[in-house]
Parts: structure tokens; sequence; C-alpha cells
């Protein structure tokens, strides 16, 4: 009984990695959607600060891009147990 | 030949009884990545050549592959000091072209901590932060270099790089505010009753946040760095094969476009690690009452430079 439990693990693995690197990757998309949108808008409304406002845009998505990259690192420790 | 494999076995030894404690934590996160990594591609460099050449088994294998990381850190800490020396020994009025690149670089890393610190003042955490962006993004850039690979690459350097600027932090927040300070700090700077009485509900969700910064500093570089890695290496082996079918015997470099993102992925890394450190000595500072005076301070300053400048 206990052998044919702990062989789900694997295929229960297999299914979940990838929709939660799917999910992460959606919300991280999502995330940026809304900073470089309010990038162009800021741009748009003043040009000369162009440079600045691309540099914290920058910033702000590698933080963003950084909570999707988390959930790539657990993929890859986890990796090697899906069956 | 004995005795320079014992020197640098002991060398190799020092460095990593350095780094202990973070190691053992980055080994297990290492370990459990390489059993996951069978199935990832694993890019050779030349450390890992040259152990197989000499014997996987043998003491300059075994020290190969053990000190493999150490080593591409210190070609990246080789090249930086053999470029500022030189261009540092021979500066003149009119600068040459290493000098201006030396020049901008220093400048933009002093601006960017000036303006995350408030005021000048913040002048004298540029050499730490701009240390961290000139060693982070040469050690990352190094790996994009056919048969190298980069140090940031690992767990094992970025967890003491994220160590380091946790401790400096929690240094300067110590000495600057003074201890009373410093608690008052991690409490939220509490001022009337209200404040007083959430301390208890506060202070461990700020000590909370204070250790999560550097961890989430390790994690984010350590993952933009080998996660550009396996994508640049899976796009070798597509390209490798890319042309077996038809039974031609060469591959398609169609890792190219991949190794230009990865440019701008080591870039952008290093910028982001160093200006959350300097944002983070920033907020360990005692800033409540010194706005107004940071912005005399810069107006000042700016005035100050045109009218000698002029």
């Amino acid at each position: 009984m206990v052998a044919e439990v702990a062989s789900y693990v694997g295929p229960a693995l297999a299914v979940s990695l990838p929709l939660s690197l799917g999910v992460a990757a959606a919300g991280a998309a999502a995330g940026l959607g809304t900073v470089f949108a309010s990038a162009v808008e800021s741009i748009a409304r003043q040009p000369e600060a162009a440079g600045k406002i691309m540099v914290n845009t920058m910033i702000g998505g590698a933080l963003i891009e950084a909570m999707a990259i988390y959930v790539l690192i657990m993929f890859f420790l986890l990796m090697g147990r899906m069956g | 030949m004995f005795s320079l494999a014992q020197t640098s076995s002991i060398i190799i030894q020092q460095a990593q009884a350095a780094t202990e404690v973070v190691q053992q934590v980055g080994e297990h996160a290492e370990q459990a990545g390489h059993t996951a990594s069978h199935a990832s591609p694993h890019a050779v460099n030349w450390v890992t050549l040259l152990a197989k050449v000499v014997g996987d088994t043998s003491t300059i294998g075994h020290l190969l592959i053990q000190g493999e990381k150490i080593i591409f850190a210190l070609i990246a800490i080789m090249l930086i000091t053999i470029f500022c020396f030189r261009v540092s020994s021979r500066i003149s009025i009119i600068p040459t072209k290493l000098q201006v690149i030396l020049e901008s670089v220093v400048l933009m890393l002093d601006g960017l901590v000036c303006s995350s610190t408030g005021s000048a003042k913040g002048r004298i955490y540029t050499p730490f932060v701009g240390s961290l962006f000139i060693y982070i993004f040469v050690s990352n850039f190094y790996g994009l270099i056919p048969l190298q690979n980069s140090a940031t690459a690992y767990i094992t350097t970025t967890a003491p790089l994220a160590l380091s600027v946790f401790l400096y932090v929690q240094w300067i927040a110590w000495t600057k505010n003074g201890f009373i300070g410093y608690l008052d700090h991690l409490a939220g700077n509490p001022r009337d009753l209200m404040g007083y009485m959430l301390t208890p509900l506060f202070l461990p969700i700020h000590i909370l946040g204070e250790i999560t910064r550097p961890l989430t500093l390790m994690f984010r570089l350590f993952g933009n760095i080998t996660a550009g890695h396996i994508m640049v290496g899976v796009f070798l082996v597509m390209g490798v094969n890319m042309l077996k079918p038809y039974g031609v015997p060469m591959g398609m470099p169609v890792h190219i476009p991949f190794l230009f993102l990865e440019v701008l992925v080591c870039l952008i890394q290093a910028l982001v690690f160093a200006l959350l450190t300097a944002v983070y000595i920033g907020s360990a500072l005692p800033h409540d009452e010194e706005h107004a005076h940071h912005h005399d301070d810069l107006a000042a300053e700016q005035a100050h430079e045109e009218s000698t400048q002029g």
C-alpha cells in the first residue's frame, strides 16, 4: 500500500511543476505588462525624462522577473524526481 | 609539481573555509540541483575539460573539479585588477579611451549611490556598492565567452555576496543609529502609544523582512544567470542536432540571439543587485528629519559645482 502511494509522486510532479511554472510566467507577464505600459505612457508625457524612466523600468522589470525565476529554481531542484 | 599541488590545495582549502557555513547551504541546494539536472544540458568549460584530460579521480582532477568556481571567480577578479591598475597608473588631464570608460562607470555608480542614500554623505558607500556591481557584471559576462563559466551562476558565490550585504547593512543601522536607534528602526519607529502597542506585532515582521532581503538578492542573481546558461545550452544542443536528419556533420549557431539577451540580463542583474544594496543602505541610515537637509545639500552642491566649473 505504501509503495503504491509513493509512486504517485513522480506523475504528480510531472503535472504540477510545468503548470506552476506556467502560472508564474503568466503572473510575471501580467505585472511586466503593467510596468511597461505605465513606462511608455510616462515617456509619452515627458520625452526628455526617458533615460531616468527607462532605468527605473528595467529595475522594476528585473524585480518582477525574479518572482518567476524563483519558481524556475524550484523546478530545477525537483526536476530529477519527476516520473 | 607535488609542492605546487600542495600549496594550491592549501590556498583553495583556505578560500573554501572562509565561506564554509554558507557553502554548506549552497551545496545542499546544488546537490539537489545536480541530481535534478541530468536532463538539462551542462555546458563544459576548460576546467572540466582539463579535469577530464587529467583524470577525474586523480589529485589534480579532483582539485580542478572542486575549485572550478573559485578559479572563475579569481579570473574575474584578475581581469578587473589588471584593467584598473593599467588605467589608473596613467591618469592624465586629457583622458584616454580606457580612462573615459572607467570614469563614466565610476560616475554612474556614484550617482546611483548618492541618489539612493540621500546627500553626498552617501559617497562613503560608493566603493562597496561599486565593487559589487563591477564584480558581478564582470563575473556574469565572463560566463558567456565560449568554454568559460561564471562564478555567480552558483549559490556558493551569490550567497556570500548577499550575506556581506546583509551584515554591512545591519552594521550601518547599528552604528549610525546607536543601539536604541537600531531597535527603534527594527520596530518601525514607533512614536505614539499606538505605535508602541503594535511593536510586538511589527518587530517579527520587520526582522523577517530584513532576513528575506539578502535571500531574494541571492536567488535572483543565481536564478537569472543559471537560467540563462541553461537556455543557451538548450539552444546549443538544438543547433548541433539540427542538421542531423540530413546527414550534414555541422551545426547551426542558433544560440547567438540568446547570447545577446544574456548580455542584457547580466548588466541588468548586476545593476539591480547594486541598486538594491544602495536602497537598503539608504533605508538603514537615519532618515527621518534629514529629508529637507538632503534636498538642500544636493541643490547647494550642484550650485557650488556649477560656480566652480563656470
